[in-house]
Parts: structure tokens; sequence; C-alpha cells
């Protein structure tokens, strides 16, 4: 993401699944060039490691030239706890369902953005991905 | 196709024999291995990943030759400026003095000189040196390493608390004639359930050319406790390269800061291991640069063991064309569970001319840890210097207090008061000539 | 001189849109004024221009105070001249001390009046005292200027700045928002406290009921970027029961 022209705003949000044996990485450049100025970036870079054998990287690159530019980034890791697939069996869904649905609830911020047939499509490509990942 | 460069090593093989230990095979294996790693990587470049922001143009460009004997020791110790310290160890040039050092007198604390040490082939030093580095991302330590000398050696024994810091003041000299490199280096050991404070700070000259390349090795025992202050305030033309290793055991809890102030090209590297379940740490920094210096602070955090926590906040204060660097490497292992590991970056901007370059990394292989990483820049609050004018305060004084209170903040997370209230005077006399100029 | 703030046809844009179409006001020393008016009249705005927040353009109009012409001054100027204002949304300044913040501030203000700095200790016992009497912990003068102090310990902290710096005219930009009931009396016994003969208040806000603790002597209405009408504090009251829609409709 490269900011050039002045007050130029840009989001990067980025939800990462590794399961099983997977990695996942995130590499992300944001570079404000001097003369941008006003320019603001807010990157965020969220990651859901299912399993004790996958991996995720995050490796932001964040360069300003301008001091009148708002960069903010964030970042951070999450898990599907137990107490949260109990509490979906115990409701009655089946732990592959619970996984979707958690799953789904991370991916949410990015998805909700896409058109309605795509976010169909992707959340059901997430969950075929995501098949026999648990259990 | 880069060209690798590997100044510094005419007459190696003839000057490492005349090295101390040099009949030690486990020593001249240290120094062996240093030289290989130095000669196959060549000083850094963009294209290694870990030195992609800063380069030593200097060493690039100027014949350097390692600093010689005490030419001129300068008179008076430009230490961290603390008033009471157990001891204050003096390295020139990367040699130990005796005559300018306060040595200690408590029982169970032992200072020695490196190349006595590697003299007597001592195995708690040889041990603790160049423990599982990776050369290919730290081509100045290998050249450290290949050119082991001298230096200091700190033993704190077993179960031993030292209440007041222990400054270990590493000095350049510069030579008109010629710019020389040295490599100081420092050895801690610290046992099991020692206490320690420990201040490291460099300096030289404030005009002319030198280089410095320092690696500092730290062993704690379990349940130990090390609170380890770096100051680096080298001369204005100095090229300036530090790498602190420490190990965590079990229990053991470590409090580090690094505060970087000069340089005309400065970089300070800490990597920390957690290899000990319950082991937690805190490493905090600032930094300040003007001119068209370049700051580079990188920090490597390994949690190899699980239960491990460990926390890092930077800021640091741009001006003129400088350049500052913040990389955080966070790497949690396989099986490194229930792990917490954050860090902060925040840079402050003061002219059109200056950059940042921040990259924070995550590396994750265990599912169950608490990891995350922010990082801001910008420039000073308008909101905050009307709020300071519209109560009478006069614009510099309100820009002037809003810097101190940026870099303030992370003074007070230093818990060793003295120390905390050094460092906040050198800061305070870096903006204050800022100010001026 | 002392014949209080003096605004003549003030006009005030912000980018291309005029907020303030020619204000008209004069705030007598001693007086109590309150400005109400619906969201988006400039009420606001004008207690920024006043004090010389950046970000506003003065198209046209003259602000004076006590005389002198003050819009071409700086903040830190305008307060040395006693104006104070009262922020809506008080700053958070981490790393900066209540107590250093406001030192800084008292020394400031008698250094351009040509006074010397206060005494370390008279300064704590002044802010000691002052603190005491709005009922502000101890603690509270330690902590950083803001940061963390919920709605009510900030707007308290903007009355305990005001009691210190003692200014001639205190500007209150909708002191009351987002505090209960209890805050609100808390803030406005602070301001009754100080209510001097030399000293005036020019309270901003869209509600009548802070105007129910602090008691005004004028009130006016600003719609649309003028002040429509100007009445005794019964004016206040009747709003309270009418709302803004006469004043909103009539664009």
């Amino acid at each position: 993401m490269i900011h050039i022209g002045k007050n130029t705003r840009s989001t990067i949000v980025s939800k990462g699944i590794a399961a099983g044996r997977s990695d996942n990485t995130y590499r992300g450049l944001v570079r404000v060039l001097a003369g941008a100025e006003g320019a603001r970036n807010y990157s965020q870079c969220d990651s859901l490691l299912i399993g004790d054998k996958c991996g995720a990287h995050t490796v932001p690159y964040i360069e300003s030239r301008t001091p009148f530019s708002t960069l903010e980034h964030e970042a951070t890791t999450a898990r599907i706890s137990d107490d949260q697939l109990f509490l979906c069996r115990q409701r009655g869904l089946s732990s592959e369902e619970a996984v979707a649905l958690i799953v789904n609830g991370f991916c949410k911020e990015v998805l909700q953005n896409l058109p309605m047939e795509f976010a169909v499509e992707a959340q059901k490509l997430v969950g075929i991905s995501l098949e026999g990942s648990v259990g | 196709m880069n060209v690798i460069h590997t100044p510094l090593l005419q007459d190696y093989a003839a000057t490492a024999a005349t090295l101390p230990g040099a009949g030690d095979a486990r020593i001249t294996a240290l120094r062996a291995n240093g030289a290989t790693n130095y000669r196959s990587v060549g000083l850094p470049h963009p294209k290694i990943e870990a030195w992609k922001y800063t380069r030593l143009k200097d060493l690039e460009a100027l014949p350097f030759s390692r600093a010689g004997g005490l030419g001129s020791a300068p008179d008076t110790v430009a230490g961290a400026g603390l008033a009471e310290v157990a001891a204050r160890i003096v390295l020139v040039d990367g040699r130990f003095v005796p005559e300018l050092s306060v040595l200690p007198i408590a029982a169970g604390v032992s200072v020695a000189s490196l190349r006595s040490c590697l003299e007597a082939g001592e195995d708690v030093v040889v041990q603790t040196l160049d423990r599982d580095v990776d050369f290919a991302q730290a081509p100045l330590a290998a050249l450290a390493s290949a050119y082991l000398e001298d230096g200091a050696v700190l033993k704190v024994a077993d179960g031993v608390s030292v209440a007041l810091p222990i400054e270990v003041v590493a000095m350049s000299t510069a030579n008109p004639a010629t710019p020389t490199i040295a490599f100081p280096r420092l050895v801690v050991s610290l046992g099991e359930g020692a206490e320690l404070t420990l201040v490291e700070s460099f300096s030289g000259p404030a005009l002319g050319v030198y280089a410095v390349d320092a690696v500092t090795d730290i062993a704690m025992g379990k349940g130990a406790k090390l609170k380890h202050y770096v100051l680096q305030h080298e001369g204005r033309d100095a090229t300036h390269v530090s790498t602190g290793r420490c190990d965590l055991p079990e229990a053991a809890t470590y409090e580090g800061f690094i505060l970087q102030l000069g340089g005309k090209v400065a970089r300070h590297e800490m990597r920390l291991r957690m290899i000990g379940e319950g082991s937690e740490a805190r490493l905090n920094g600032a930094y300040a640069a003007k001119g068209d210096a370049i700051c580079d602070t990188t920090t490597q955090v390994d949690h190899i063991a699980a239960e491990t926590t460990t926390d890092q906040v930077f800021k640091g204060i741009l001006d003129g064309k400088s350049k500052g660097i913040y990389q955080g490497k966070v790497h949690v292992f396989r099986d490194a569970q229930r792990i917490v590991g954050n860090q902060m970056h925040n840079a402050l901007l003061l002219s059109r001319a200056a950059e940042v370059d921040c990259k924070p990394e995550l590396e994750i292989y265990a599912d169950d840890v608490k990891c995350s990483h922010g990082a801001t820049c910008g420039e000073l609050s308008e909101e905050q210097v009307f709020y300071l004018q519209s109560r009478g305060v006069d614009v510099v004084t309100a820009r002037a207090m809003l810097l101190q209170a940026f870099l303030g903040e992370t003074f007070e997370m230093i818990s060793e008061a003295s120390v905390s209230q050094a460092f906040a005077a050198k800061a305070n006399a870096w903006l204050d000539e800022r100010e001026r100029a | 001189m002392s014949n209080g703030l003096v605004i003549k046809d003030l006009r005030v844009s912000i980018g291309d849109k005029e907020i303030l179409k020619g204000i008209n006001l004069t705030v007598e020393t001693g007086v109590v004024h309150a400005i109400m008016g619906p969201n988006g009249s400039g009420k606001s705005t004008l207690a920024h221009v006043i004090s010389g927040r950046p970000g506003y353009e003065v198209t046209g109009g003259s602000i004076s105070f006590d005389g002198h012409d003050v819009l071409d001054l700086e903040p830190e100027e305008r307060a040395a001249l006693g104006l104070f204002l009262a922020f809506q949304y008080p700053v958070e300044i981490p790393g900066v001390t209540n107590v250093n913040f406001l030192k800084t501030a008292v020394n400031s203000l008698r250094k351009a009046r040509g006074e010397k700095d206060l005494d370390p200790m008279a300064f704590l016992k002044l802010l000691r005292e002052k603190a005491k009497t709005l009922d502000l912990p101890e603690d509270m003068l330690k902590r950083q200027l803001n940061v963390g102090f919920s709605g009510g310990e900030k707007k308290r902290n903007e009355m305990l700045q005001m009691a210190v710096l003692a200014p001639k005219l205190a500007i209150l930009d909708e002191t009351d928002s987002g505090l209960d009931i209890d805050a609100i009396r808390i803030v406005a016994a602070g301001v009754n406290a100080q209510r001097a003969p030399d000293r005036s208040f020019l309270v901003i806000t869209h509600y009548q009921r802070l105007l129910d603790y602090i008691v005004p002597d004028v009130v006016h209405v600003l719609a649309h970027g003028r002040i429509v009408e100007t009445g005794d504090a019964d004016l206040a009251r009747r709003l309270e029961k009418t709302g803004y829609a006469e004043y909103t409709t009539a664009a």
C-alpha cells in the first residue's frame, strides 16, 4: 500500500486461518512517501490457529517519510478454545459446525464487505477447506 | 548480483594466531566460526532481512583498521551519569582498563578481563560465548567473534544480590590518521537466584570517525533477576553496532531498556531466548536522532518454553533528515503454549525529511498464545499543543513538554530509580540541545 | 481597561462553509452569559474562535477582550489576557502529570504578566486547596493529564484548572455533555464558587438543565450562525418547554 497523494486513506484487514499442518503468512508493506501529507493507514492482521501443528507469520513493513501521517498497525492471534467448542457442542452443534461457526465469526469483518453471492461462496469455501481439521 | 564485501580481514590468519587463547581449540573454533561466517555474508546489505533498513556506509567506504593499543586513553569516564555504582568497568577501544575502573569488593561478585579468561580457557566463558547464533543474519557479530580478544567478564555467584548497579563503560577513541574499529566484548554470568542491575554505556569522542562492534553475552541461572540497561551515546560521526544476547531459564526475569541517542549509524540488537518455563521479560526503549543519523533498534524474542511472557514498548523521535528503524521479532516455538508476547512501537517525526521504518514481526507455531503488536507513527498532536497553549503555555515550551512526556513515559518503565533519572536526563539534554540548534 | 469581551459582526468559515454569519456579543465583566442553541448552530465554533483554536478562518468582524484585539494573538497570549476555555472534550496527554501541567501553565501566565515563578511549595498549597474545594482526590493531581479519567473526572479537572488559573473570562463549552446529574451539580458548584465581580462566564450548552444550577444573567440563542434571540434566565426555561423547533425551521 503506497501512499503518494495528499490526504489519502487506506485500510488493510487480513484474517489468516491456519489449521492442521498448514502455515499462513501475512507480509504487507505500507509506505508513505514524502509529500503524502495527511495520509492515514490502518492495518490489522489477525491470525486464527486451529490445532498445535500449524503456524502463523505476520510481517508488516511500515515505512513513513512524512510527519503529517498517521499509521497504525495491530496484530492479534487467537485460537478456538476448548470452552468455545464445548459451548457450541453442548448446544447441539457438531464440532465441525462449531468450528465453521467460530471461523465465520472470525472472518465476518472481511467477508461481510463482499457482495452477497461472493460472501456466501467464500463462507462455504472456508468451511470446506477446514473440513476434518478438528477432531 | 550482490558482491560480498568483506573488509577488515587483511592478514587475518596471522592476526588470529596472536590473539589470546590461540592454543585452545575451543577458542580458535569460536574465532574460525566467526571469520567463516563473516566471509560468507560480508557487510550487511538490504538482502539480509534483519538488515533491510540499515547500511554501514562508512565501513563500506572507508579503510577501517582494528583499533590499536591505548594510544590516547581518555582521562574522564563518560558513563551514564550514575551517582552510585557497585562497580564501574571501563573498556577503552574494547580493552579492559583496570586503572580507570572501580572494581567491586563485594563477596560473590567478580570482574576479570576477557583476555585473561581466554588465556586461562575458562569454561564458563567459553560456554557462554556465541550460543546458537544465526550469523547469516548477524555478520557484524561474526566479525566481532573473529577478533575475539578482550573485554570484561562479570560473574555474580548463586544467590548473591547486588544492590547498586554495576556499570560497564565502553569508550572509543578516534584516530585522526585512520578510522578504527573496536570490538568491546562483555560476558555476564548470573548464578541461580542472583540479582543484578547492569548498565552498559557506549560513548566516544564527539567528533571524529570511529566504529564500534560490541557483543554482550549473558547467561542466567534459574530464578535469577537481571535489569539490563543500555545507553548508546556515541559521537556524531560514529558507526555503532552492538548486540546483546540473553537466555532466560526457569523463573528468570529480565528487565531491559535501550536508549539510543548518538552515532551517525547506530544499531543495537537484543535477543532474548525464553528457554525455561515461567521466565518473564520486559524490554523497552527510546531513541532520538537528528541530522542525517540512522538509528536502528532490533529485537528478537524466542519463546522456546511454555508459559513465558514478554512485553516490549519502544518510542522514537526523528528530526532533520534522520531515519529511525524498529524491528521486533517474536518467535513462538512449537509447544511453547500459554505464552504472552506483546510489542508496541511509537514514533514521532518532527521534520518533513525524517523517515521511520518499522517491522514488528510475529512467527507463531503454537496455538494457545496471546501475541500482539502495534505500531504508530505521526507528528506531535496539534490538539495537545493547543490545549497547552490555551492554558497559557507558549508554543515552544508546549512542544518541548510534549516531546519530553512522549519519551518520559518509557523511562517510567525503568524500575531502577537512579537509572530512570539518569536516562531521562540524557534524553532531556538531547531535546534541549535540539531546541537550541 | 476592563470592558470585557466584545464581538462585532464575527464571520467564520471552515473550508468553504460559513459557520458563523455575523455574531455580535458583549460579555461585560462580572456577568454570566449563556449561549444556547441546536446542534450545528456554531456554538462550539464560537468558543474555539474566541480561544484561538487552529482550523477556523475568520472572514470578517472582530473580537476584543479588555480592549485588546485578540484575533491576531496566539492561544497562549489570549490565555495570558485571562481567557479560559473549558473543553468539551478535554485532551489526554500521556506522560505529563496534572501537577506538572498546571505548574507550567501557572508560571507561563505569570511570566506573561511580568511576574516571577510561583514558589513550588506555594503552588502545591494553592493546588491542594483548590482541589479540596472541588472534592478532587489528591492522587488525581499526580496522575497523567486526563489519561484514564472518567468523563466526570475530566470535567472536574477542567474546573480545577479554571480555579487555579483564575481567568477573567471562562468559556464553558458544553461542559455538561456526557455528565450525569450529580456530576453536573459538582461542576456547577465549582463554577458558582468562582463567580466574582471581576470574572465573567460564557456558558455554552444545548440543554437548559445546567442553567438550573448556574443561573445566567443573560441568555442568547444561537441558530444558523446568528444570535437570533436574547433574554434573561426565563428564555432558557421557555426553551426547555418549546425546544429549538421555531429556530431550526427558519433557515
